[in-house]
């Protein structure tokens, strides 16, 4: 009997420790429900034995219940999205040059190779899409990613056109964040589209407020470094939400979520939604 | 030469070389006085990442050492679908290495290799299969009566003997 008691008194103590340990420091309130939706940083993330902006990092980040996850976003010469990081196609495929330099057919071939015996596709956005169960519960931030290889301004109109395009085809206007640090970019993407719902990518917060308040921009992506609490409550209170990234570490992630903002775009997945669960 | 015929002739190197220490070992003798086991890890070399490895002292003339370790090493236990499905990465190798207690290595390998990606048409966890070697070139602390081992090398690998790659390894452990 005393055995017995004892055993009940540890389990409910380590109970009351783990709920205790989930529910204290986080009082969210923010532009998203007062939620912070956890995004994958290219899936996974940094870190992850999936390199980043790869099919199978993007799926088990969205597999493990992340509410979405970030891309980097380029356009082939044909006018395809794809995820892909880097001006350079060499550093982690065995091809080379820009992505805007080949058309989605001479790209399909290429593979990531940054890590042994592995060859990772590259991804094609649509294919994502297209093979993506329940779609519509997931959120896509698009980080777009200029890398023309030749006519500045009519790759952005070609860029911004494929997007309207995608999103148009699978209605996913409310699914899709897009991001980028080129104000052309965006104000081209905005004249298109008012309600797209675009994020400026800044040096500085107060650059961020400055571009977002000026094109009308949903809100600001930011590196966690560079924002405090108190300027996501003063973009809050403009009409704009904040998306963190640049959390690599556990501590850095709890710092993150305790500056209140709309979304934490993670390189620890698990450890996110754990926290936030 | 196709790719399917370097491979073979790849396993048919190591198979043959294997044979010929076998061969060895038998007209020889000289074993019985020091310690023949290997138990270590290392980082990076054959086994990608990082492996937990064996070798066993086959053949022992002067300073000449030749033997054979066998290890294994995976990515992920869990797949992207979030299944058991363990990347298997095996690495066999046949190590040559001069010297009494600090030595030059060479060693030559076949790892197997058994990595979960996605399907090319419905992104589905599918296992690719594949067959690459390896080269250790480099340095190793090891004393006849056993005790602390130490490696460091330059292990270039040739990807499904396609793909050339520059990597190192780092291994310590227990010779016993």
């Amino acid at each position: 009997m005393n055995i017995l008691k004892k055993t009940a008194f540890v389990c409910l103590g380590l109970l009351a420790s783990g709920s205790c340990k989930k529910d204290k420091d986080f009082i969210i309130e923010n532009r998203n429900e007062n939620q912070i939706s956890v995004f994958g940083h290219g899936g996974m993330g940094n870190g992850s034995t999936y390199p980043i902006n790869t099919y199978e990092s993007i799926l088990k980040c969205l597999n493990l219940g992340a509410d979405g996850t970030e891309m980097d976003v380029q356009l082939t010469k044909d006018s395809i999205l794809v995820a892909f990081k880097g001006e350079e196609l060499s550093k982690k495929t065995n091809c080379s040059g820009k992505v805007n330099s080949m058309t989605w057919d001479e790209l399909s071939k290429c593979v990531n190779n940054e890590q042994q015996y592995a060859q990772y596709d590259i991804v094609s956005i649509e294919t994502l899409f297209e093979k993506t169960e329940n779609l519509h519960d997931f959120t896509f931030t698009f980080d777009c990613k200029l890398h023309p290889s030749n006519d500045f301004e009519n790759y952005i109109e070609t860029f911004t056109n494929a997007i309207v395009k995608l999103i148009e085809e699978y209605q996913l206007q409310n699914n899709v964040f897009i991001e980028s640090q080129n104000e052309d970019f965006l104000q081209s993407l905005k004249n298109k589209m008012p309600n797209y719902k675009t994020f400026i990518y800044p040096a500085s917060f107060k650059q961020g407020i400055e571009v977002a308040t000026a094109l009308d921009l949903y809100g600001i992506t930011i590196s966690t470094k560079n924002a405090t609490e108190e300027n996501i409550t003063n973009a809050h209170s403009l009409g704009l939400t904040v998306a963190l990234w640049n959390t690599h570490t556990k501590q850095q992630n709890i710092e993150a979520v305790n500056k209140n903002p709309d979304f934490i775009q993670t390189n620890k997945v698990k450890y996110l939604l754990k926290v936030l669960q | 030469m196709n790719l399917l015929g370097m491979k073979i002739n790849g396993l048919a190197v190591l198979v043959l070389l294997f044979t010929g220490f076998i061969t060895h070992i038998k007209a020889q003798d000289t074993l019985s006085s020091i310690s023949k086991n290997i138990i270590y890890t290392e980082l990076g070399g054959a086994g990608g990442y990082g492996s937990l490895k064996f070798e066993r002292l086959l053949l022992k003339k002067n300073i000449a050492h030749f033997g054979i370790s066998v290890g294994i090493s995976t990515y992920r236990i869990i797949d992207f679908e979030n299944r058991f499905n363990p990347d298997i990465i095996l690495p066999i190798s046949l190590s040559g290495y001069y010297g009494k207690n600090h030595h030059f290595e060479f060693s030559i390998s076949q790892i197997f290799s058994s990595i979960v990606l996605s399907g090319n048409s419905d992104l589905t966890a599918t296992r690719g299969n594949s067959i690459s070697g390896g080269l250790d070139i480099g340095y190793r602390y090891q004393q006849e009566s056993g005790g602390v081992f130490f490696r460091i090398t330059y292990s270039p690998i040739f990807e499904g003997y396609n793909y050339f790659r520059h990597w190192g390894g780092l291994a310590a452990g227990y010779a016993f």
